[in-house]
């Protein structure tokens, strides 16, 4: 026995690799999704081009009748209320790819794929929309945050509330009050997150999900169909349900091609009994927490809310939860259970997305950055703004406001890294200063001035701006914006700045690849 | 049956001359050693488990500064690894290009006849042993630049990780890490 030990030992070889720690939860997951969504890109690209030859070799007089069609797409491109980087994206392919350039239009309209969904979201919102409070102008705050929060009640109906609210400059922070506050829960708890995935924070919570759940309390569960794909095993999903937990899926994946892939349900948001919220950049899984170790140490943020404020979050969960179970939703037994908390702060809870005519999460920053007098801080994970957004961005800094942005060093997507730095740093030369902090990657979704700040699920991407259900908090809470300044400046503690200096000189195939990719903007 | 709600764990495979130095560093974040086996694969790594309270004081700051040392650590694995890299393909194109010429002369030699062939040869011999001194001594100040070049910057890394500690143990009030 001790010799076959020993004969197996001998057989062990040295260990190739140079590191001489390597922490065993390291995982190739974001590896394996780049390399898998590449592959899928390629495999649909080689489909259309081999479609687009096809077509040209066997129909020679269709030529004509779809390039008149495409052109008239392009008229209608024109007139549309696109964003100017979608227009331009839209035009090149519709004038290249004319042969059927009309027929991708066509079915990737919001009309087309989106069209029942979004009549059910109407129905839905009309019988939900007397239940919003009528709004009051907020007494105490600057004339910048008065504006601001009219423009969040005219946008979506948001309203402003008085709460006591919490920042967090951590997940591992973030989730031991989430964690804290669920054992405390007596009537309902509702969780609805981009990513839920197996692990050690999944186990923790769903521990007391299950207790509650089986303790009388109503726990309901939204998950996104995409990004939660893969991450949670069947066996806990039925752990869950064996409970008593209600857990759906938002637009979950089908098994043919769709432009409704893009539809994803991006928020984070945690209610417990209708008097704490939670909201912020991270999802149910181990590496927001830095338990699992997946591109350098983690930076996340959030906030919590109490007060009236929670039911803000209430009915966004409820309206999702309505369209994700087809089930008409009594809203009446989970709102109004907390008061106005009157020392408090005003506060404004936000969503965004396809159900919202207007692209509220944009208009929040955007009001946020024109707003900022002195300073202007961001952190983000991906900065793939459109123009408005960048040339504001760039007229701040110009007109002296001190405007910095921090980034990851360390990519979790390159392709959306590599067009992310790109962006960042064409703002530069304008007074922007742009940071990344070293060894991390940053997900926190963050943007203040000295008057307010937004915390939430937004990234300053189009995918966000246009495409995804987002939500977040508009604040000026005092405690808050002293927890968000602080974060900010332990946070540049730990960047490098870039400049123009040591912004190395890229070499001509980074630009090419860059400026192919920026075509893909829409979907980063 | 780990406890995840008094307790962090952390599971590591650390290479085993390490080991020790390791120990150190990460007592100085706080984790203690719980368990370390034989990896099944590789007889130079130590598959080890840490463990450490949840609620430690301070811990964002010492989940950032592991990262570094992390980093640090395995940017000095890196290092000793790759020390001499310049110098093992300076010796393998100077080992080339020698028996080429030796080649050139072997066969200069069986295939030609002549004076010529003869003269030729002797040059690709003398070439092939001067190259060999020449490259050899150049060979060799490389890996002398090369072995300064690394020390200097193990030293650094080393130093670099015993800085990160100092603050984690500072911060953890480990102060015998």
């Amino acid at each position: 026995m001790r010799k076959e030990k020993i004969t197996a030992r001998r057989e062990r070889g040295r260990s190739p690799d140079y590191r001489i720690v390597k922490i065993r939860t390291e995982g190739k997951v974001g590896v394996a999704k780049t390399v898998f969504i590449g592959v899928l890109i390629l495999l649909q690209l080689a489909l259309v081009i081999t479609l687009y030859v096809g077509f040209i070799a066997a129909f020679r007089w269709y030529m004509l009748p779809a390039f008149i069609l495409s052109l008239i797409c392009c008229l209608h491109v024109l007139s549309s209320d696109k964003n100017g980087q979608e227009k331009a994206i839209w035009l090149l392919f519709l004038t290249v790819f004319y042969y059927f350039g009309f027929i991708a239009y066509i079915i990737a309209s919001d009309k087309f794929f989106f069209g029942r969904a979004q009549k059910r979201y109407e129905k839905i919102y009309s019988r939900s929309a007397h239940l919003i409070p009528a709004y009051m102008p907020p007494e105490g705050v600057s004339p910048q945050v008065e504006r601001d929060m009219k423009y969040l009640y005219e946008a979506g109906g948001f309203v402003p509330y008085r709460a006591r609210s919490e920042y967090f400059p951590s997940g591992a922070k973030f989730f031991d009050d989430v964690i804290k506050e669920l054992k405390k829960a007596e009537k309902f708890i509702f969780i609805e997150f981009f990513i839920i995935s197996d692990g050690v924070l999944f186990n923790r919570v769903a521990d007391i999900l299950c207790r509650k759940a089986r303790e009388g309390v109503e726990v309901r569960i939204i998950r996104d169909g995409f990004g939660s794909h893969g991450t949670l095993s069947g066996k806990n999903i039925r752990r869950l349900k064996e409970a008593g937990v209600k857990i759906n899926c938002f637009n979950p994946l089908p098994l043919h091609f769709s432009f409704a892939l893009n539809l994803r349900d991006h928020r984070k948001i945690v209610v417990i009994d209708g008097k704490t919220a939670y909201t912020g950049g991270c999802n149910l899984a181990d590496e927001y927490i830095n338990e699992k170790r997946m591109h350098g140490y983690w930076k996340d943020a959030g906030i919590r809310t109490e007060g009236a404020a929670t039911d803000g979050f209430t009915l966004t969960f409820l309206r999702q939860w309505e369209f994700v179970t087809k089930k008409q939703e009594n809203y009446s037994p989970y709102l109004g259970l907390s008061g106005e908390i009157e020392d408090g702060d005003a506060v404004v809870p936000y969503a965004d997305g396809k159900d919202y005519s207007a692209a509220v999460a944009k208009g929040v920053y955007s009001n946020i950055m024109a707003g900022a007098g002195e300073k202007l801080y961001i952190m983000t994970p991906y900065f793939v703004p459109d123009e408005d957004t960048a040339n504001l961005l760039a007229r701040k800094a110009l007109s002296g406001t001190d405007v910095r942005i921090v980034l990851p060093a360390v990519p979790d997507k390159p392709y959306v890294y590599s067009v992310s730095v790109d962006n960042a740093e064409r703002l530069i030369p304008s007074g922007v200063k742009v940071y990344k902090m070293k060894h991390a990657f940053v997900h926190s979704k963050v943007v203040a001035s000295e008057f307010c700040a937004a915390v939430g699920s937004v990234n300053i991407d189009l995918r966000s701006y246009y495409n995804q259900f987002e939500n977040g908090v508009y604040t000026d809470d005092k405690k808050v914006m002293k927890a968000v300044f602080s974060d900010f400046a332990n946070t540049f503690d730990v960047c490098e700045q870039i400049t123009e200096q040591n912004s190395a000189r890229k070499k001509f195939s980074h630009r090419l690849v860059t400026s192919l990719l920026r075509l893909f903007a829409p979907l980063m | 049956m780990r406890d995840y709600e008094r307790y962090d764990y952390l599971y590591a495979a650390i290479k085993k001359r390490s080991s020790v130095r390791l120990k150190d560093c990460y007592g100085a974040f706080g984790w203690e050693v719980l368990s370390r086996a034989e990896d099944d694969r590789y007889d130079d790594v130590l598959n080890v488990a840490f463990r450490r309270p949840h609620a430690i004081e301070h811990k964002d700051e010492l989940q950032l500064m592991q990262v570094y040392m992390e980093s640090a650590l395995n940017d000095l694995g890196k290092t000793e690894r790759y020390a001499h890299k310049k110098t093992f393909f300076a010796v393998l194109g100077a080992c080339l290009f020698t028996m080429g010429l030796i080649a050139a002369g072997i066969c200069l030699l069986l295939f030609f006849n002549g004076t010529p062939s003869l003269i030729c040869s002797v040059v690709a011999f003398s070439l092939a042993v001067s190259a060999a001194v020449t490259l050899g001594i150049l060979s060799h100040k490389l890996y002398k630049r090369e072995d300064e070049v690394a020390k200097e910057k193990a030293k650094r890394a080393i130093d670099e990780i015993g800085d990160i500690c100092k603050r984690a143990a500072a911060l953890t009030e480990n102060d015998d890490a």
